[in-house]
């Protein structure tokens, strides 16, 4: 663990002197993540000018479902941003030089680019998620912020294992640097509550491709409106998809055949 | 003529090397246009109109809007970038085509193959909600329609083009290139109508030259804007190009000056 935890500090290091090295470009990245989250910030609230509720939601409530999204989103790429830069491994055959190190490679591939802005991101997302939560309609409850807390793990769980799955695809397709960025596309879909799509592509996003998941059950859980059921059946499902991810990445370890080297 | 076909030749046939990853570009692409449909759907469930727009009009509006968005994008800067980073403009100094004119044929290339299978999958989403799109056939409002969409997609490239310069003086240019793709995106109406904004939001997209690129060209198909208005905007489009290749010319100029060729 130790080891591992070092290696991350490094790897961390390593991006940190890289983005402060091109300051401006880093700056403009910014910029354009900011940009981006008060774009569609702003067309949220500017839509509850011309209605009260939206699905049954009122203003804030669709803002916890936005802002959760986005929390979860920048931890992810803060975090495991590496993943992004895996199917160029496979593509060029790179990845046997990660598999010869002391290192595991799944640990590597996802860690070995922190988001030094995305880290930093996280600062005004956590804020605003304080002010939405703390405006909603009806008061929290400390059960509420737990449980809040509980599915917020279990969603980052869902994502993650995502990433995973995304890495081993790569293995086996060697070029398809679209694929995470189609999960990035779809996951948009998690901005709004569940009840926005019809109840096929509910059930389908949910429960198949559980990317309205990783939103739906903390934002839930947070309003109250989780039941015991729902909640169960998500730390289930993100056992069973998280375990999953896992299997298929070592069963698709297997099948590297070293496509380019 | 002969080498502008094969420049454009050669570009296709490296992007088809590579067919999944553009495959899965594609459908996610898709699901961005999907989710503003769903969205709107969903807020159009217990009304009839917001802010003037009917659910017919707000749909038609976000497909025929990225299907234009769609036709007047280009991936121009990084690659101009890359070439003066790693030294590769060097070659194209010496060539017998004019640097200017070589990238805009490629980009014409590179674009074309997207284009036509992002116009293939629009289309066929399209077909999908083609119950709840409306059509207009006044052939004067698709002509200038079309004219809007043209000079759109050459200010899309001038920009790229400008933007990729900006590597004479700095290495990295994507971040500059995310925030204008971003900034474009907002005052284009590319994630909403302008018109649900305030008015100064509007007076301000109508200056700048993104509004042309989507907002401007569907809110004359839907029939919001007049013949007169779009005249209007297609002389503020024109007034962009002269000041885009204008600015062009002087940052090249000065650009080459700045020019090491390092990387070769």
């Amino acid at each position: 663990m130790h080891k591992y935890l070092r290696i991350w500090k490094q790897l961390t290091s390593n991006a940190f002197s890289s983005y402060t090295s091109n300051r401006i470009n880093s700056a403009s990245f910014m910029l354009a993540k900011l940009l981006r989250f008060a774009a569609l910030w702003f067309m949220i609230i500017s839509i509850f000018k011309f209605t009260d509720s939206f699905v049954g939601y009122s203003k804030y409530e669709i803002l916890l479902f936005y802002v959760t999204f986005n929390f979860i989103d920048v931890i992810t790429q803060a975090f495991f941003r590496g993943i992004y830069m895996f199917s160029r491994d496979i593509n060029r055959g790179s990845f046997d030089a990660i598999l010869a190190r002391p290192v595991n490679p799944l640990f590597y591939s996802l860690t070995r680019l922190t988001d030094v802005l995305d880290m930093l991101l996280l600062v005004p997302i956590t804020t605003l998620l304080v002010y939405v939560a703390v405006s909603l309609p009806g008061s929290l409850t400390f059960l509420s912020i737990v449980l809040y807390i509980l599915f917020l793990i279990a969603g980052l769980l869902i994502a993650v294992g995502i990433h995973i799955l995304t890495a081993a695809l790569s293995i086996w397709t060697v070029e398809n640097e679209n694929i995470i960025w189609f999960y990035r596309r779809a996951a948009l879909i998690g901005s709004f509550p569940p009840e926005t799509l019809s109840s096929f592509w509910r059930f389908f996003f949910m429960y198949i491709l559980p990317i309205l998941l990783i939103v739906t059950m903390p934002s839930k859980a947070l309003l109250r409106t989780l039941t015991i059921p729902q909640g169960l059946l998500m730390i289930l499902l993100t056992v069973i998809f998280f375990g999953g991810s896992l299997l298929l990445w070592k069963v698709s370890l297997r099948h590297y055949s070293s496509a380019s080297s | 003529m002969g080498k502008h076909t094969a420049i454009i030749s050669n570009v296709w046939q490296r992007a088809l090397g590579y067919r999944f990853t553009m495959y899965t570009y594609r459908i996610g692409e898709l699901g961005e246009t999907l989710l503003l449909v769903v969205m709107w759907t969903a807020l159009f469930a217990d009304r009839s109109i917001i802010n003037g727009y009917t659910l017919k009009e707000m749909i038609t509006y976000v497909l025929v809007g990225n299907l234009i968005g769609f036709i007047t994008r280009n991936f121009l800067s990084e690659l101009i970038a890359q070439e003066i980073k790693n030294g590769t403009l060097s070659i194209f100094l010496v060539k017998p085509i004019s640097y200017f004119r070589y990238v805009l044929t490629r980009e014409v290339g590179r674009v074309t193959l997207p284009f036509l299978m992002s116009l293939v999958s629009q289309l066929a989403i399209m077909l999908f909600f083609i119950d709840r799109l409306l059509f207009n056939k006044n052939l004067l409002t698709l002509g200038m329609m079309s004219i809007i969409i043209v000079l759109a997609f050459v200010i899309e490239l001038l920009l790229g083009y400008l933007v990729g310069l900006i590597a004479f003086w700095t290495d990295e240019v994507d971040g500059l290139y995310t925030t204008i793709s971003r900034l474009k995106k907002f005052f284009s109406g590319g994630y909403f109508p302008l018109a649900i904004l305030p008015t100064s939001y509007l007076t301000i997209s109508y200056a700048l030259p993104f509004a042309y690129s989507l907002f401007v060209p569907t809110q004359l198909y839907l029939g919001k804007i007049s013949l007169i208005t779009a005249w209007k905007g297609i002389g503020v489009q024109c007034l962009w190009i002269v000041v885009l290749y204008a600015i062009i010319m002087l940052v090249w100029r000065r650009g080459i000056r700045k020019y090491e060729g390092v990387g070769i």
